[in-house]
């Protein structure tokens, strides 16, 4: 990876909140121009990740760094690159929503008073008009702070559930906003989201994060391989069972998954063979199913399968 | 910090709650002035100086300028403004800084109409009273000193001396909101602790170490009760002891807000 392309890195970073870790140990590296889909359920530490790199919260142990910069200082005069929606938008409910994005630009001592127009243009939010923010749809809400986020045209965009109560036409302008952001001024985009079928449509990396440890990071080619057609096996032997398809099926064609089952991808017609196979050398199959994974799925085998749901 | 406070001040031009604590401070200005001035000329009975009083500088600052901070501080962690700010750079420092001068600003904006029509009343001269209690600028316009040409300079110090004292004592009211974060204990608590103060302050004797000490903060007799006949020395320590207490204060919330979480 080339370093000068790397917007932000963390080390270890650790959150403790009352003895409880909210992050354990999570390093990850972030590229301009590349949008990082992270995923993880309610309180597995994707809020709490956003927080300490926009200095909301302070980490624990371990250290941050942000386009190259570490130290308390530095990290707060490198904020000034970044874009944020965090849990909510920073709305004053009696401004509209041009006198909103007009308080952040003037926060931000950004001069250029046309940006605010070009925005609400941008997020579809121009026939608002003298209409008080506290008035809002949860979408406009939305839409409004992701135009906040992006006054200060950041170099990093950081996006907490920002699909989150946008009707479908709105999920698809938002998506095509991003995707254009990222191509057209190489922005780097860290965003959170429960909608995965959305997620995949939009990311082009994915951070897996489990109970404030990250499981997995992967690109969205090598999720595409991970996520192709297969044969889902379950045994209570996996490395007997991968052993077998080595020597029997001569293939190496397949991967053990978190949750312990194989994914095999060849033989998906042979499935009678493959079950003769496994009764030959006395492998009990507990599961055996033929079946492409969603983003949701493979989400599911990382962390361990349903169980850990 | 420049951009913060010009961030502040373009929030408070749109909010209509400051609209509606200058609205509150004009009028009780008003009750106050009148009643001072028809009390002592017999037109209104001497038992409504309670009421008076209630509606004279001390007790409404004390209620409007708890609103003011909470307006400020709590109104910004619930609209999430204070985050974004953090989020996109600012330094904390500058955050407690802008908010301290802009809260010192809307302070001095609400008690603007005390100081006018003090001063006016003073100028057109006259008598007036309000019993025995008086602070601040009620006691400033009935401690019956007449105004000259010469004491314009003098009555301008006395009313920026009481304008600093006023912030002085409600720059606590900053690492309240920082702490409690909610508007209701913000003024609640303030005001619980300025009729301790005001106890204290009853209570205090001058000669007593505790009643030294107690005079030189801004909660103490020796500035609040500041009129045209007192020495400059004593406006000018009244200015020093005022403007210290601020910062410190300032240094309090800023000790308060540097590592804090912002939930």
């Amino acid at each position: 990876m080339d370093m000068s392309s790397v917007v932000l890195t963390t080390a270890n970073l650790t959150k403790i909140y009352q003895g409880t870790a909210a992050l354990r140990d999570v390093s990850v590296s972030l590229s301009a121009g590349r949008i990082y889909g992270l995923i993880g359920q309610n309180g597995a530490g994707k809020t709490t990740l956003m927080r300490l790199i926009a200095g909301l919260a302070q980490p624990t142990s371990g250290s941050l760094e942000l386009f190259g910069h570490s130290g308390s200082q530095a990290l707060q005069r490198e904020r000034k690159r970044l874009g944020s929606l965090i849990e909510h938008p920073a709305i004053v409910p009696y401004m509209t929503a041009k006198e909103n994005l007009r308080l952040h630009r003037i926060m931000r001592g950004i001069p250029e008073q046309a940006k605010e127009d070009e925005l609400l243009e941008l997020t579809g939010l121009s026939d608002t008009g003298r209409k008080k923010a506290k008035h809002f749809s949860l979408g406009m809400k939305q839409r409004l702070g992701i135009a906040i986020a992006l006054l200060a045209s950041p170099e990093l965009l950081i996006l907490d559930e920002p699909v989150n109560g946008l009707d479908p036409l709105g999920i698809v302008d938002i998506r095509n906003l991003l995707k254009g952001l990222c191509e057209e001024r190489q922005m780097s985009i860290l965003i959170s989201s429960h909608n995965l079928p959305e997620l995949y449509q939009t990311a082009t990396d994915y951070l897996i994060i489990h109970k404030g440890e990250l499981k997995q990071t992967l690109t969205h080619q090598q999720l595409e391989t991970n996520t192709r057609q297969h044969l889902r096996i379950g045994s209570g032997d996996p490395a007997r069972l991968a052993s077998m398809l080595e020597t029997e099926l001569k293939t190496s064609n397949f991967r053990v998954m978190p949750d312990q089952t194989v994914y095999l991808y060849d033989y998906l017609d042979q499935q009678d063979r493959v079950v003769r196979l496994l009764h030959e050398h006395g492998i009990m199959a507990t599961e055996l199913t033929r079946g492409g994974d969603t983003l949701e799925d493979y989400f599911i085998a990382v962390i361990g399968g349903r169980d850990h749901v | 910090m420049f951009n913060l406070i010009r961030a502040d001040v373009f929030k408070l031009r749109k909010s209509a709650a400051l609209k509606w604590i200058l609205l509150v401070a004009c009028l009780s200005t008003a009750v106050m002035a009148t009643l001072a001035y028809l009390i002592p000329q017999g037109q209104l009975d001497d038992r409504l100086s309670g009421v008076g009083f209630l509606f004279s500088d001390i007790n409404i600052i004390s209620i409007l300028g708890a609103i003011t901070a909470s307006i400020l501080i709590c109104g910004d962690y619930d609209n999430k403004t204070l985050h974004h700010a953090v989020a996109a750079g600012a330094s904390r420092r500058a955050i407690i800084g802008g908010k301290m001068a802009v809260y010192s600003c809307a302070i001095l904006l609400t008690l603007l109409p005390y100081a006018v029509i003090v001063s006016t009343l003073l100028a057109f001269g006259g008598e007036f009273g309000m019993g025995s209690a008086s602070i601040g600028f009620l006691h400033l316009l009935t401690s019956g000193n007449e105004l000259t040409g010469a004491g314009l300079g003098k009555l301008l110090a006395v009313s920026l001396t009481l304008a600093l004292v006023y912030i002085a004592q409600l720059s606590i009211c900053l690492p309240l909101a920082l702490l409690l974060k909610r508007p209701v204990f913000v003024v609640a608590l303030y005001n619980a602790f300025n009729a301790m103060t005001g106890q204290l302050l009853a209570f205090s004797s001058a000669d007593s170490g505790f009643g030294r000490i107690f005079a030189r903060t801004p909660y103490g007799g020796k500035y609040i009760f500041s009129t045209l006949e007192t020495a400059p020395g004593d406006l000018l320590e009244g200015i020093a002891v005022s403007l210290i207490y601020t910062a410190a204060m300032a240094g309090v919330a800023w000790l308060i807000f540097r590592k804090a979480e912002i939930k």
